[in-house]
């Protein structure tokens, strides 16, 4: 039987991935808003007043939000990391390359601090 | 205590803004994040890195989309898209890093520099769309690093009924660029389709197909990873970020179907005079801020 190609690999991947990442950020979205609305409609006041610089969360419906956002934010790392094989069957150089890229996305995701200036 | 119905309405205006952005960019040829980011940040009060980080997100969410397809049909070289990721993504964060870092502590002439900025890309974005493109350059397969990365490719051109080979020429002078490309993205929070398909057409003679479809698949790596910078910072505020990302990317599904049938011309046009209008509004409302008119 014939293996998908590292392409084929990603593009399936992500192609469901989104359309999760999509549902969840929707549904993260509508319990904020009904289950929090004052708190969500004072802060989105504020956003468009421009008062609003930083986001924290601050009431339990809050953390759905960001995990739905973080897991939309990783898809591309979940698609490289599930095609790493077949590029390293296809073309080593190019796996390194995912792999340089995969290391540095999970930097940036898990470790905030070491890339932070400001 | 807020006003819900207010609120209520709040969102739904942004969210048909998005929306009406996210139909149009297709039908002019740009991306919705060119569009929304400047635009938001013209017309409206909200802080700079929220706008930004939407567009981010907006470029990122409509690239993973893009690659669903392109990739399958080869339009799009996977791997020249891994290699193009590993110059394009330090530039982005570096951008991100550089764009957050100028808001947070230069106050209002920092967003005003930022705006000033944008409105000056807003007019290099339209020269850019101006210009003219190659559609078949030669195929020549004697870079180096085409044979080190493995990035010789075929696909099926159903116009010419035949299979085509292409592979990108002058490669280290187009990663070189496309560092630059990832930085101007991460800093304002912009697709870089504007940038990409110039580079990728012009500089490394791709197809005039494969260039589009590539430029349009190659900043989903790199802009996810400058989002983590907006992420971390408390930089994202959930309303506009999800309300806006989700509208731009189903009003890009129905302003894909409506190219078919829309008179794409007269469009186009018309939103070059918008991103022109838009373009000098930014400069003006950035200088004033900056304290310079």
């Amino acid at each position: 039987m014939k293996s998908k190609s590292s392409e084929e690999i990603y593009a399936e991947v992500t192609k469901w991935l989104i359309y999760v990442a999509y549902v969840a950020m929707a549904l993260a979205l509508i319990i904020r808003l009904i289950f929090a609305p004052e708190h969500a409609f004072h802060q989105l006041e504020q956003a468009i007043a421009g008062g609003l610089a930083v986001w924290r969360p601050e009431v339990s419906q809050d953390m759905w939000v960001v995990y739905a956002v973080g897991f939309a934010n990783l898809i591309v790392a979940v698609g490289l990391s599930v095609a790493v094989p077949a590029l390293i069957r296809e073309h080593k150089a190019t796996a390194a390359v995912a792999i340089f890229i995969l290391l540095l996305l999970l930097l940036t995701a898990l470790a905030p601090g070491v890339l932070k200036i400001h | 205590m807020a006003d819900v119905w207010g609120g209520l309405m709040t969102l739904a205006e942004l969210f048909a803004l998005s929306l009406v952005i996210g139909v149009v960019a297709p039908l002019a040829g740009v991306g919705g994040g060119v569009l929304f980011t400047p635009i938001l940040l013209g017309f409206t009060d909200i802080h700079p890195d929220l706008v930004r980080a939407t567009g981010l997100a907006i470029a990122t969410y409509s690239s993973i989309m893009a690659g669903t397809t392109f990739f399958k049909q080869r339009l799009s070289p996977f791997k020249l898209v891994v290699l193009a990721s590993a110059i394009l993504m330090p530039g982005a964060i570096v951008g991100a890093q550089v764009g957050v870092y100028i808001t947070a502590t230069m106050g209002t002439w920092g967003s005003g520099f930022v705006r000033t900025v944008l409105g000056v890309v807003m007019f290099a974005v339209v020269t850019l769309l101006l210009l003219k493109r190659i559609d078949w350059p030669e195929a020549r397969c004697d870079d180096k690093l085409v044979r080190v990365f493995g990035l010789e490719y075929f696909y099926h051109e159903k116009t010419l009924g035949k299979e085509v080979r292409y592979c990108p020429r002058r490669v280290g002078l187009g990663l070189f660029l496309l560092f630059f490309v990832g930085f101007a993205s991460g800093f304002f929070g912009l697709g870089a389709a504007w940038a990409l398909i110039p580079i990728y057409n012009l500089v490394m003679s791709l197809p005039l197909k494969v260039a589009a479809a590539t430029a349009n698949t190659s900043i989903a790596i790199a802009d996810s990873a400058a989002l983590w910078v907006y992420i971390h910072g408390g930089k994202i505020y959930p309303e506009i970020y999800i309300a806006g990302a989700l509208a731009v990317i189903l009003g890009a599904k129905i302003g894909a179907r409506l190219m078919l049938i829309a008179p794409t011309r007269p469009i186009r046009l018309l939103i070059i005079g918008i991103m022109i209008f838009n373009g000098i509004q930014l400069i003006m409302r950035g200088l004033k801020e900056m304290g310079v008119v």
